[in-house]
């Protein structure tokens, strides 16, 4: 044994004998870097091996943090108002307690009604004293102090006070989500994102700053989304005071991750650790991750003593280098090397965007149609970890006439204000109808990703004051204005919308809707949502969040997973997605998905065969039609242009469908499935073999564990005749999904390409004599077994099978090409093209029917369908 | 890492000889012989589910029977599964248990967070596996073990992943001595780290 090889048998051996191994030893014996790289690798195994064997407390136990950031269990007596206030019946002063929102080691969070301004307010109200007077009246004057600050990012503090022997901050009323929340719902943000929300953090930390105070407390919990877009720093230092009680009942109140050192170790919080704050919240939304991590104070002291910080380049590799730079400035250790203040870190995250190049469409306020073909959006897919470039060319339009390019400056991210629509009616019930569709604007562009829109109360706050574009700039910090005007007389309604750009009032685009006002709310919503939609496809992005029921959700979720399984799951998969369009209609993607799961029913499986839940003819306009709706929903949406595609597949309409799946995988390269209906439905009929591989090695690297792409993946790499990496592709496939549909036929394909045909026979038989419905047709639907016999002699049996496969051309085409029948296998070939056009170009590609090649008959027929110039 | 291979623990052994019939007993819609299946690879297949879930799953009480469930369910549909013996089994059901984990976490990731306001308990829905090696790393592994023979993949499992004794694993994959199994594991855990290794280039 060489020397190295013993080495690793000692470290392997040393770790199946439970032996403390001394890595950094180990490390340096090893000759050279491969042999070192392995000794690494077994660090790992030995890693994973203790995470496996280890009991309830491990070492290595879960997310670490958690345990430093632990709230106190809610008590009994905390968990209900009315009981702490007996006498009171669920008030506090003036505020009528409504609902218990949230519990901490502080106190509790309630929403509240403040009976005396009528207005809804958050109340956070301390605990009982204990031993903290002196805390409690500092918390008060704080609050106090807070009161002053005004700014649209940071909340509003109505007030604080003690009543009924409790003290008390409460603000305004933020309906929305936490950063954290958002994190965990939809996973990391992009750092497009999170420089925008670190734009407006720091703007609120700067105004906090400025009123001579510290938020002492930042991070993504304590950041806001409202629900219009708007973000929303929360939740001071009130009622928080950090303690190293490690030592004495192992619970910690705060998050100590997001502790400047110098804090850690016992000095002052200052402007500089709240910005090293707002430096660990960059890195937990890029990352989901910390800088420094820990399970006690302690550790996390320990960590930042060490050095032990992971930079944000080691934690996600692919993030624009200006903001890494900023993360890691904001994050150093010394706090004289960190940004001076709030400001100077918000003048860094502008600065480091991209220039943005803006397009003016038209100067004439005429309506500019956008195409249905939109610039590639940078932002608009969901894909983590995925390189994005900070800014995006805004509204890049070719200009005609008098359009001109204006691209001089950084211009700011896209901030939408949207202000309320003027009513030029005379009727006088008709100022609801109009604010109900500003706010149904407001409503569809926030839910979309990467854009920010000012709330409507912010909106609102502008009605019937004519403020110019510049005024909402500085005012609302939004860099797009949205404005409209509704005139309706009688039924007849007339809408002019247009976006003006905020800094020098240039309008970039316009439309004009006229319609018959039959349905208010219809029509509102249809008009809302073509706005919203227009705007994306002017930006180019946007993906669109939807936030269908829970359970509709679910079923939906369901069904994809159904869906990418393919073969007879697929009909359970429409089923569900019929429910889900059932409870919810305005669920764009569940249109999309059973457009889709019906075209791979007709372009994969031979109609007459069963299975489709309805006649073909009505699958394919379900098709159609599913797709349109998908389309008319969210037209950037990545599934609608797959179904898209099956559309166009259908109609054989194949540089279309090339160009439908095309933009699905450009808008969400992680929806894999995609990029296997592009091969199915055009690349394979197609006869693109190098595209089509090409297309699902990207679809590897997006979802390595994809089943489904290494299914199709050996499906392509039979018709390339690449028989050995096809095997290693459908066992894989296998392996990841034992359910996985017909990934056995192509590792008995490969195996007979391969020359190993009485395995392959062995593997087949034993499959047939396994699945009651094959073994109760003789493997009737099972053509390779007919062809392994054929191509091994056993030309009765394969005979004998072709007849059983009466009725399914194509497999009969597979047994007949084994025989050596080109006459019966052209017959089979043609009457499948009948049926089904896509499948029989699909099965032309395959190793089995190589007699047919170069056959006039062929080329006339795929010339036909349109695959031959 | 210690394990104990004293004789003395080969009570806790599942009764290797009969995990095949009754599988294929199960097979043939005997629910007794079912249970029997489930029962003996519940408490570990648990135990090395909890390493592959992040904390806020393993939080949620829907979660709680996910490895039962997924038990029951590949027991139940294991048609396609050739049984080669008891090693290929356990691999076979990690596997599923895995695919399963996996489609839960797909499904429970889009539900909404019961989110407090002033929630500090943290999770960053990592799995204990992927907090302590990494993302990448547990890529690494799995790709690298899915690349081994089917003995060694079977061997790796028995021991890094469910914790097998030698003198079980001998039991279980045919090896004549418990130091003979020790062997094998060892050569096949030491593939492994090469194979992890040629990924990592």
């Amino acid at each position: 044994m060489r020397e190295d090889d013993r080495l690793l048998h000692d470290v392997a051996g040393a770790m199946m004998s439970g032996v403390r191994i001394d890595w950094a030893s180990a490390e340096a014996k090893a000759g050279d870097e491969s042999m070192r790289r392995i000794v690494r690798e077994l660090k790992v195994i030995a890693a994973i091996a203790d995470v496996h064997g280890s009991s309830e407390v491990s070492p290595y136990s879960p997310s670490v943090h958690a345990e430093c950031g632990k709230v106190s269990a809610p008590e009994q007596q905390r968990d209900d108002p009315a009981a702490e206030y007996p006498g009171k019946q669920r008030t506090w002063g003036s505020l009528r307690l409504l609902e218990k929102l949230g519990e901490g080691s502080f106190g509790s969070v309630y929403r509240a009604w403040d009976t005396r301004l009528d207005r809804e307010v958050a109340l956070k109200l301390l605990h009982r004293p204990d031993t903290r007077g002196a805390h409690e009246a500092a918390v008060v004057e704080e609050g106090r102090m807070l009161a002053r600050v005004r700014h649209p990012n940071v909340v509003m503090v109505h007030g604080a006070d003690r009543s009924d022997g409790r003290v008390g901050v409460w603000t305004e009323f933020i309906q929305g989500q936490t950063l954290e929340q958002l994190l965990r719902e939809r996973g990391v943000f992009a750092a497009g994102e999170a420089t925008l929300i670190g734009l407006d953090v720091c703007r609120a930390l700067s105004a906090v700053h400025q009123a001579g105070l510290l938020h002492r407390d930042i991070k993504a919990h304590n950041v806001m989304r409202e629900t219009g877009g708007r973000i929303v720093l929360m939740d001071f230092g009130t009622g928080i005071h950090y303690e190293d009680s490690s030592a004495a009942n192992g619970s910690l109140a705060g998050t100590p991750v997001y502790m400047a050192p110098e804090v850690l170790d016992g000095r002052e919080a200052t402007v500089q650790s709240d910005v090293y704050s707002v430096g660990v919240l960059l890195y937990h939304l890029v990352t989901g991750s910390y800088p420094v991590r820990g399970r006690s104070i302690q550790e996390i002291r320990t960590g930042h003593s060490g050095g032990e910080r992971t930079p944000l380049r080691d934690t996600r590799p692919n993030l624009p280098e200006d903001f890494v730079q900023i993360v890691e400035r904001a994050l150093s250790p010394e706090p004289g090397r960190r940004y001076e203040s709030a400001g100077e870190m918000e003048a860094a995250l502008l600065s480091a965007r991209d220039y943005v190049t803006v397009g003016a469409a038209t100067r004439t306020g005429s309506v500019v149609r956008p195409s249905l073909e939109v610039p590639p959006p940078e932002f608009a897919a969901r894909t983590r970890w995925r390189p994005r470039v900070l800014a995006i060319a805004l509204l890049i339009v070719a200009a005609v006439g008098g359009s001109v390019w204006l691209t001089v400056r950084k211009s700011d991210p896209p901030v939408i204000a949207v202000l309320p629509f003027k009513n030029l009616s005379t009727e006088p019930d008709s100022d609801y109808f109009v604010d109900g569709l500003t706010d149904e604007v407001i409503r569809n562009l926030s839910v979309i990703d990467g854009l920010s829109v000012r709330s409507s109360a912010s909106s609102f706050a502008f009605k019937n004051k004519n403020p110019t574009a510049r005024d909402l700039s500085s005012q609302l910090h939004a860099n797009l204005v949205l404005s409209a005007s509704v005139l309706r007389a009688g039924a007849r309604l007339r809408i002019d919308a247009q976006l003006v750009r905020a800094a020098d009032d240039v309008p970039l685009w316009s439309a004009r809707y006229d319609r018959e006002l039959k349905d208010i709310f219809a029509i509102q919503d249809e008009i809302s949502r073509s706005i919203v939609n227009e705007l994306r496809l002017k930006l180019g992005r946007g993906q669109r969040r939807y936030t269908a029921n829970v359970e509709a959700y679910d079923r939906y979720l369901k069904a994809r997973v159904l869906q990418s399984r393919r073969g007879p799951a697929t009909r359970q998969a429409i089923d569900l997605f019929d429910e889900v369009l059932a409870a919810d209609p305005g669920f764009a993607p569940a249109y999309a998905a059973r457009a889709s799961a019906y075209g791979w029913y007709l372009v994969a499986q031979i109609p007459s065969v069963g299975g489709l839940p309805v006649p073909a003819d009505q699958a394919r306009a379900i098709v159609r039609r599913d797709a349109v709706e998908a389309m008319r929903l969210d037209p950037l949406l990545a599934e609608a242009h797959d179904a898209t595609g099956w559309v166009h597949s259908l109609d054989l309409e194949w540089a279309e469908a090339e160009k439908s799946f095309r933009r699905a995988i450009q808008l969400n390269p992680s929806l894999t499935i995609s990029s296997t209906d592009f091969v199915v439905a055009a690349l394979l009929p197609e006869g693109k073999l190098d595209e089509a591989l090409r297309v699902l090695n990207d679809a590897l690297r997006a979802d390595p564990l994809s089943s489904e792409v290494r299914r199709t993946m050996s499906i392509t790499q039979i018709s390339t005749r690449q028989y050995d990496a096809a095997l290693a592709n459908c066992r894989r496939a296998i392996a990841l999904d034992p359910e996985i549909y017909a990934a056995n036929t192509r590792c008995e394909q490969a195996l007979i390409h391969k020359g190993e045909v009485a395995e392959a026979i062995t593997m087949i038989e034993k499959f047939i004599a396994d699945t009651p419905a094959l073994k109760e047709g003789g493997g009737r639907g099972y053509g390779y077994l007919g062809y392994a016999y054929a191509i091994s002699g056993r030309r009765a049996e394969a005979e004998a099978q072709a007849v059983r496969n009466e009725g399914l051309p194509h497999q009969q085409a597979i047994i007949y090409a084994g025989l050596g029948d080109k006459e019966r296998a052209w017959v089979a070939i043609e009457q499948l093209a009948a049926l089904n056009p896509q499948r029989a170009l699909s099965w032309l590609t395959r190793p089995e029917l190589d007699l047919l090649h170069g056959d006039p008959r062929v080329i006339a027929l795929r010339r036909k369908f349109g695959v031959l110039q | 890492m210690d394990r104990n291979d004293s004789p003395e623990r080969s009570s806790d052994r599942p009764q290797l000889d009969s995990s095949l019939t009754l599988l294929e007993r199960a097979r043939a819609g005997d629910p007794v012989a079912l249970e029997s299946l489930i029962a003996r690879y519940l408490p570990r297949m648990q135990r090395w589910a909890s390493g592959r879930l992040p904390q806020w799953a393993r939080d949620m009480a829907e979660t709680q029977d996910l490895v039962q469930e997924a038990l029951f369910h590949t027991f139940k549909r294991i048609e396609r599964f050739e049984p080669r013996g008891e090693g290929a089994l356990h691999a076979y059901l990690r596997q599923a248990i895995l695919n399963r984990i996996r489609e839960e976490l797909r499904r429970a990731k889009r539900q909404p967070v019961r989110g407090e306001l002033d929630s500090a308990a943290e999770d960053d829905g990592r799995s204990p596996l992927e907090t302590v090696i990494g993302r990448e790393a547990l890529q690494r592994y799995e790709r690298a073990l899915a690349r081994l023979r089917p003995k060694d993949r079977e061997l790796v499992v028995a021991r890094i992943e469910l914790g097998y004794t030698n003198q079980e694993i001998a039991d279980l994959l045919d090896k004549p001595t418990a130091n003979a199994a020790r062997m094998a594991t060892e050569r096949a855990i030491v593939q492994l780290a090469k194979e992890m290794g040629k990924t990592n280039t």
